[in-house]
């Protein structure tokens, strides 16, 4: 009976679904394995933030520590294998050879494990996903750090598989008749995006935060579709708690949450006593608070006062007290400065292109330093602007039919807007205040890959049958040859 | 509508297998290790009178190890000859880099001299000074960048400096990614647990290259299928 049911659930499992699944996954293990380790973005703190929890129940601290940054068997890992010296030179080329090997084996026969007590510049982030990864960790206890290392990294593939099968999901939300073709090209622009494989293969919470946005835009669609169910209300403020519990810029997920939960019970008003959903509502709003309160308190406990809150308040004093500056930074990300406007104060700022096309349409690997030829970013850029005013001409065209699931494209915007909000203004005080750092990256674009998908959809749903089948087929085709080109090029920048 | 599918998959499939091949193909440095990166942007040159000498620590060598490079800081036609020492783990060489100018001797930026080959891979010290005792300086490019690190210490005259001295080992000339796979795969097996080999991640890399492409055109065309077109 058992089996029979398990059978049934097999088969009604969406193939398309599970053949994107499968490509995703050998694509995170190529990352995993092919990537040398430590060498992702901001990997060896975050990997010394995992190693310290496990081995001391404790995370590392941030500032003035007498500690080290990385423990004593990682740093001989880095030293003797040369992993310092590619992180971001393309140049740089790990340490191969016998000769290095043998006197690693050499320097980490007695070498400290819980050691790495900090100054860790990671540590003001909350523990949620180093939690997680020290259970991989703790799983390969008995081996060889590089092999816990890829354990760690392994870790992420049930991460990889909730923000696919959740992008499937809110898909589904949105188009419930647009056919499998479409919800298949929208899920495979997730599950081929070349990034988020990339950050499934190296140690990172970026994927966890991923992971749990997705869920909770997934779920918000679902919320203002079907009311105010306990299961959907309270797995928002979970989810929210979760969101927080992984980074900082979780809290970009807490003001459309709180939306979606204020819409479902407004709307649920008729049908449901007040009591009930005062009831919910509360219960939603306690479990994020729980979130919020613990991972404050744990940041902070970590790398002292205001560290968890400055993703919004910033590490300067004059970031938000200078609003028109920030105003001025956001226009001159996107467009070319209006006359009289004063450039932001750095030597280097990040602006869309290469945020939005280079870092996250099309990917920047390794720690940002391995890249496609500039031609294809330069086609990527073309094909999101045709796709922009694609949109656009959607959404004209077919006003009615937006105004009818009015509720989920205010979801839909609310996530879009705070995000981006929180990572504009956390970048403006980055460069606002010395040394004028330009800190916003693509990959934080990731929690809002499900509504990239949504997008994308809503164009290839849209156009003729032929031509939405030429267009759907040349996103997947893609992104196919995308990603197996960003894990080829990296084999050759690291290994050739 | 499923022909129309895989007409257009393959299109941009085909495009994509161009465009790997194109970097498969593609001939750079032969390098065997980079004991300390050239300079990224700014050069800061390490300057040496004939007699003083620059040495720079834990530089691994492999058996492949053919040419040490040393970077110009002022690359001219009239640049000196140097003198590269290599001594430790049972290795030791003193070579001149080539003489007169052209490719490799300093007057193009590089100076690539050419070293016995190891026996074993081994963990050395290479020093350089210039080849004559009296005549013109030498003038290197080293390196005071942030993003340039390595374990590697630089020293001249027996003092550590906090210019790095930019080195790299090469097997020979050029050659590209395709012209020597396993080697390229047992690299990048060296940092996987032992039961990974080059082997393994030959598999992983053919299952990615053929199999991520084959579930995509299989995704594609069963959702058609599911749709009934």
């Amino acid at each position: 009976m058992l089996s029979r049911n398990w059978r049934a659930r097999a088969s009604a499992f969406p193939r398309p679904l599970a053949a994107l699944l499968a490509a995703a996954t050998v694509l995170s293990i190529g990352w995993a394995l092919f990537t040398p380790p430590l060498s992702g973005p901001d990997e060896s703190g975050h990997a010394a933030y995992v190693q310290q929890l496990a081995q001391t129940g404790h995370g590392p601290h941030a500032g003035d520590t007498d500690g080290k940054p990385v423990s004593s068997e990682m740093e001989a890992l880095i030293g003797w294998r040369n992993l310092d010296s590619v992180i971001g030179v393309a140049t740089a080329r790990p340490g191969w050879s016998a000769a290095e090997r043998a006197a690693w084996e050499r320097a980490v026969r007695d070498a400290d494990r819980g050691d790495g007590t900090g100054p860790n510049p990671l540590a003001q982030n909350p523990p949620l996903y180093y939690g997680y990864d020290a259970i991989a960790y703790q799983v390969g206890r008995g081996w060889s750090l590089p092999t816990r290392l890829l354990l760690m990294r392994l870790a992420n593939l049930p991460l990889l598989w909730i923000v696919i099968g959740c992008g499937w999901l809110a898909i589904g939300e949105v188009f419930r008749r647009a056919g499998v073709f479409a919800r298949t090209v929208g899920t495979g622009a997730i599950a081929l995006l070349p990034m988020v494989t990339f950050m499934s293969g190296v140690i990172n919470p970026d994927i966890a935060l991923t992971a749990v946005s997705t869920a909770a835009i997934a779920l918000s669609l679902a919320a203002v579709r079907i009311g105010p169910r306990p299961a959907t209300l309270l797995g928002l403020g979970v989810l929210a708690a979760l969101a927080v519990l992984i980074h900082a810029r979780g809290l970009a997920l807490l003001p459309p949450i709180a939306l979606v939960i204020l819409m479902v019970l407004w709307r649920g008003r008729r049908d449901v006593s007040a009591g009930r959903l005062l009831g919910l509502g509360a219960g939603a709003v306690l479990l994020a608070a729980i979130g919020v309160l613990t991972a404050i308190a744990i940041s902070n406990g970590h790398a002292g006062t205001t560290s968890f809150s400055g993703e919004v308040t910033g590490s300067s004093s004059s970031g938000l007290g200078d609003l028109s500056g920030l105003l001025d930074y956001v226009w001159q990300f996107y467009f070319s400065p209006l006359t009289g406007m004063a450039p932001p104060p750095a030597d280097v700022v990040l602006g869309y292109r290469q945020i939005f096309v280079e870092q996250f349409l099309g990917g920047e690997f390794g720690s940002l330093e391995v890249h496609y030829a500039d031609a294809v970013y330069r086609a990527l850029q073309v094909a999101q602007g045709l796709g922009l005013i694609a949109l656009v001409v959607v959404f004209a065209r077919r006003w009615e039919r937006v105004r009818a699931h009015a509720a989920q494209a205010v979801v839909l915007l609310g996530f879009v807007v705070s995000t981006l909000l929180l990572l504009h203004v956390a970048a403006w005080q980055d460069l606002a205040a010395p040394p004028h750092a330009s800190l916003l990256a693509g990959r934080y674009l990731l929690p809002l890959v499900s509504v990239f998908a949504i997008a994308l959809t809503a164009v290839v749903a849209s156009v003729p049958p032929r031509a939405k089948v030429v267009l759907g087929s040349a996103v997947l085709a893609s992104g196919a040859a995308l990603s197996v080109a960003g894990l080829l090029l990296t084999v050759v920048r690291f290994d050739a | 509508m499923r022909r129309l599918a895989l007409a257009t998959m393959a299109v941009f499939l085909v495009v994509g297998a161009f465009g790997i091949a194109k970097v498969l193909h593609h001939p750079r440095d032969a390098v065997t290790a980079v004991a300390t990166p050239a300079p990224l942007h700014d050069m800061t040159p390490i300057t040496l009178k004939p007699g003083q000498q620059a040495c720079e620590d834990a530089v691994a060598l492999s058996p492949g190890t053919r040419v040490i490079r040393i970077y110009s800081g002022a690359p001219t036609p009239e640049v000196p000859q140097l003198r590269v020492t290599v001594h430790g783990e049972g290795y030791r060489a003193q070579v001149l880099s080539p003489a007169g100018a052209g490719a490799g001797t300093g007057s193009d930026g590089v100076y690539d001299t050419r070293i016995p080959a190891p026996s074993r891979s081994a963990l050395t010290t290479v020093c350089v000074q210039t080849a004559q005792r009296s005549g013109q300086s030498a003038i290197l490019a080293g390196s005071r960048e942030a993003r340039v690190r390595s374990r590697s210490t630089t020293t001249v005259d027996g003092r550590p400096s906090e210019t790095k001295l930019g080195l790299v080992l090469l097997s020979g000339g050029p050659r590209s990614a395709a012209s020597h796979p396993k080697e390229v795969l047992q690299r990048a097996a060296a940092f996987d647990p032992p039961f990974i080999g080059w082997f393994t991640l030959a598999l992983v890399g053919l299952l990615a290259v053929i199999g991520v492409p084959a579930a995509t055109v299989w995704a594609a065309l069963r959702a058609l299928r599911d749709d009934g077109v």
